[in-house]
């Protein structure tokens, strides 16, 4: 028994010391696993059209939400005179199919519109249909199924024109009391609409009569039954009198699914073909990004880029541009439906691959650091799955010096990491002096990433290499203290 | 000392309806005085095991697996017995009943009552001690009831057994409201061979659970399902791979078939699980709590439309088999329709195939493993999510093992497990490779 009992010690002994002596597994390692696993890679085809966007560019976030009212003209003119490569913005639609850039969901914090409308259905509802061809019965008739589908506050429940009485620059000086100028008040910021950046992109300005207010018609009868495209806008433009010559391109996004019709994307390639800036009917071969030290991109195939947080959208829009114009498929953190909600690399993987097979051809992942302390989205091994598939890798949104450092080699991922193989070049191979994770940067402080690159050699000439200061050029533009 | 008699154990069961339902050896130490007889055992398992993964790290080394100290006392046709796990530093109330047999011509009556094994599955009653395998079989893991606290009526002779009870849901009726819900389980088994050489059973089982024991979620009940199996393995435990959660589950049908064969040197024995789970909501009371924002669905229509309810099904399966060597005949017993361990020293060879489905995935719909949820049609879409998919994961696994025992107390068992993983989840793990190897030391 007492032999047998010690044969089986030493025979348990021996395979605990054989089993152990074989372990070679070690915790999960993100580092690791993201030189493990297989991303899908950007066709050539695919390739070409990404390439018409210029390497580190520079995209003013909503024109800027440091200097100016965001997604508005001042903001927009701003990021033009700056020298940004792209002006950004948020699309959604109005009730009668007018396309505007806002951020928001609603129109809460960057409008006045709950001292205008409140929650109700603007008073002036019923008119507007009488003006456009209903009787006074159908108006009311009208007016009563608007109140029982009514959302407050979000544009699809609002004609453009109710929109053209809000203000949505006061705001902003009340937000941020050190970029304040009274300007903003002054002269009347309105809610924009693509129309008007493009319009921007293209050097001019709004036009304004004598009392400042835009000046604008609307023609067309209305049809419930058919009531985004009954109406027809007219804007007016001129020529900007502080137009340097830079001819931004502009970067627009589709939001979450729900809040604009299911048609979007559809209406939006119309709207860019009326305006001229739809490459895939009006080609810009061979034009350069940047000319006579100027930014040239508004006038190339690049000219364009959409953007996207929804599966739903990024889906549509492949299917309406057929991946013919860049479009980047943006990344968050989080359980909402939009969202990537398994950040490991394989889940990070599988969204790349979704994006991939979707047509879009940039990956737009969140960044952390102060202010907005978003999730990590950017870190070096998920710059490196994005720069595995071929695809750009536009991270937002910078709004620091300590950011920029971060990511763009100055700071600790400067430091020499497994990663260097992909991320120590940029797209085309050429190589860098130290791995950066981007390709480009959503920015808030135009002025401070174009220096950023440029400085550090990754925007060299013919990009303008001179960058005005960003409070000269406000005032300049006519926006005063 | 004279009161005490100290039996060795080989026997069995002093007594018909009398059986341990987490070892089916005999304790060693008796205390017998007069009509009582007072038993004390123990058992300690001690593994070690060392996991090949494809991808995701599986966690090698060693663990106490099992540490048990039970006792039973007996008078007249009365039996209670009580076992106690404290492995890993916790204690665990294991079996806790009382039995009261009957023995007649025709047959054995128990009635039996407190905290054991839901009858409805011939893996889970089989007692650890006496698997032939290091762990039960994967389908047996994910989907065979455990231990509950009830009532049983049972009844065998040579060529039957039926064994039936009703069961609390909720062990200690310490849910937050309600009825805690209840179970009611069954095992019927035809032997039309069964003598000392050979014994052939077909069976099978029904289980029935209403379960009423949840969460507050909106001033409604919710309660939740969650089934799932390690990879065969108890050194690393770990159920992610192999898993599925139901919120709102209302109501859990198993049905199993099995059979059992054995000789003397051979034995098979296998079973086929299915399990059905319906749901039920209040989805009068969620929409209603839902309503107050400009983001409020519509209508109760619109908000079911929106988040469908629907059941779900599963499979699984298993058959091993075992060829001794040498050592004492395999033993069958009439009262629990089950296998038993190995007695004495002896050596055998064993092998498992086990299948255990955990994927109930709609037809056409697609799986996206950034966001872990599946889309209806294939179509990627923001809102609502409307998939009733559930992709726990699909497993194969084969084993092959060599058991060693020393002795009637001593054993020990090595084996090696394949598996085959397919779970949209973890898209890189498809293989595992297990070498485990347990130490029984049992009294």
């Amino acid at each position: 028994m007492l032999k047998n009992l010690f044969k089986l010690g030493i025979t348990c002994s021996a395979a605990v010391v054989a089993l152990s002596s074989c372990e070679n597994q070690d915790f999960t390692s993100f580092n690791v696993d993201a030189k493990r696993i297989e991303v899908n890679t950007i066709s050539p085809e695919m390739a070409k059209v990404r390439d018409y966007v210029p390497k580190y560019a520079v995209m003013a976030h909503r024109g800027s939400t440091f200097w100016a009212p965001e997604e508005t003209e001042s903001a927009w003119r701003w990021a033009r005179e700056m020298g940004a490569d792209y002006l950004e913005s948020d699309l959604q639609c109005t009730k009668d199919g007018v396309i505007l850039a806002n951020h928001d969901d609603n129109l809460k914090r960057t409008t006045n519109i709950e001292n205008v409308y409140g929650e109700l259905v603007p008073e002036g509802r019923k008119d507007f249909y009488m003006r456009h061809g209903l009787t006074e019965q159908q108006a009311e008739e009208q007016v009563a199924k608007d109140k029982a589908s009514f959302r407050p506050y979000y544009s699809m429940s609002y004609m453009y024109e109710e929109l053209l009485a809000l203000d949505a620059g006061t705001w902003f000086n009340e937000s941020s009391l050190e970029q304040a100028r009274q300007s903003f008040s002054d002269i009347k910021q309105y809610v924009s609409t693509l129309e008007d950046q493009i319009r921007y992109a293209e050097g001019k300005i709004m036009k304004r009569d004598g009392n400042g207010e835009r000046v604008w018609k609307v023609e067309g009868t209305w049809d419930p039954a058919n009531p985004r495209d009954c109406l027809t806008y007219t804007f007016e433009y001129e020529d900007d009198p502080q137009d340097t010559g830079n001819r931004p391109g502009v970067y627009i996004e589709f939001k979450e699914s729900w809040l604009n019709p299911s048609d979007f994307e559809k209406r939006v390639y119309e709207e860019l073909d009326r305006l001229g800036w739809n490459i895939i009917t009006k080609p810009c071969d061979n034009v350069p990004h940047y000319l006579n030290g100027k930014v040239n991109v508004g006038n190339t195939n690049g000219k364009v880029v959409l953007q996207t947080f929804s599966l739903e959208s990024l889906r549509r829009t492949s299917e309406y541009f057929k991946g013919q114009i860049p479009m980047c498929f943006l990344f968050w953190e989080g359980t909402a439906a939009t969202d990537l909600k398994y950040d490991t690399p394989s889940g990070y993987a599988s969204f790349i691959n979704l994006g991939l097979e979707h047509k879009a051809h940039i990956i737009g992942p969140c960044i952390a650091g102060a202010p907005n302390d978003y999730p990590e989205m950017n870190a070096p091994w998920q710059a490196y799955l994005i720069r595995k598939s071929g695809m750009l890798n536009h991270p937002y949104s910078f709004d620091s010096y300590a950011q920029m450092g971060k990511y763009f080699g100055e700071y600790n991922w400067g430091n020499a990491t497994e990663f260097d193989d992909l991320l120590k070049s940029d797209i085309s191979g050429k190589p860098l002096p130290t791995s950066v994770y981007g390709d480009g940067a959503f920015t808030n402080r135009s002025e401070m990433t174009l220096k950023y690159f440029i400085e550090h050699g990754l925007r060299p000439a013919p990009a303008p290499q001179e960058v005005p200061d960003a409070v000269e050029t406000l005032e300049r533009l006519g926006y005063y203290k | 000392m004279k009161k005490y008699i100290l039996v060795p154990v080989l026997a069995a069961l002093s007594f018909s309806g009398m059986v341990a339902q987490d070892f089916d050896t005999d304790p060693v130490i008796k205390l017998q005085k007069e009509d009582v007889k007072f038993t004390v055992g123990a058992r300690m398992m001690e593994d070690v095991a060392y996991y090949h993964s494809d991808f995701t790290p599986v966690k090698s080394g060693a663990s106490l697996t099992d540490a048990r100290i039970r006792t039973s006392m007996s008078y007249k046709n009365w039996y209670f017995y009580a076992d106690f796990d404290f492995a890993k530093g916790k204690f665990t109330q294991k079996d806790l009943f009382l039995q009261y047999s009957l023995k007649r011509d025709h047959g054995t009556h128990a009635f039996k009552a407190g905290y054991y094994n839901n009858p409805a599955s011939m893996g889970n009653n089989t007692s650890r001690g006496s698997l032939h395998f290091i762990s039960r079989a994967a389908p047996v893991n994910a989907m065979s009831p455990g231990r509950e606290l009830g009532l049983s009526y049972i009844f065998y002779n040579t060529h039957f057994l039926a064994n039936q009870g009703i069961f609390a849901e909720n062990l200690y009726n310490d849910q937050l409201a309600g009825f805690q819900g209840i179970t009611l389980g069954g095992r019927w088994l035809w032997r039309p061979i069964n003598n000392d050489d050979n014994t052939f059973h077909i069976g099978a089982t029904f289980r029935y659970a209403n379960i009423a024991t949840g969460e507050t979620y909106n001033n409604t009940l919710m309660t939740e399902y969650e089934i799932g199996t390690s990879l065969e393995t108890y050194v690393d435990p770990t159920k992610q791979f192999v898993t599925a959660t139901m919120p709102w589950a209302k109501n859990v049908y198993d049905v199993t078939a099995e059979l059992l064969y054995k000789n003397d040197k051979f034995f098979v024995r296998g079973e086929y699980m299915y399990k059905y789970v319906t749901k039920e909501r209040d989805d009068q009371t969620l929409f209603e709590a839902n309503l107050g924002s400009i983001d409020s669905w519509g209508t109760l229509e619109a908000w079911q439309k929106g988040n469908p309810l629907g059941s779900n099904t599963f499979h699984g399966g298993y058959v091993e088999a075992g060829y001794k060597i040498f050592g004492k005949a395999y033993q069958y017993n009439n009262a629990s329709g089950l296998l038993g361990g190995l007695d004495g020293r002896s050596l055998e060879i064993v092998a498992r195939y086990s299948y255990v489905g955990l994927n109930d995935i709609v037809d056409g719909e697609r799986y996206v493993l950034g966001r872990d949820q599946y889309y209806p049609n294939g179509v990627l879409a923001d809102y609502p999510a409307t998939s009733l998919s559930i992709g726990g994961g699909n497993m194969h696994s084969a084993t092959l093992g060599v058991n060693y025992a020393f002795n009637k107390f001593t054993q020990l068992l090595v084996s090696y497990t394949y598996n085959v993983l397919d779970r949209d989840k973890y898209v890189y793990d498809e293989n595992f490779h297990t070498v485990q190897a347990r130490l029984i030391f049992q009294f």
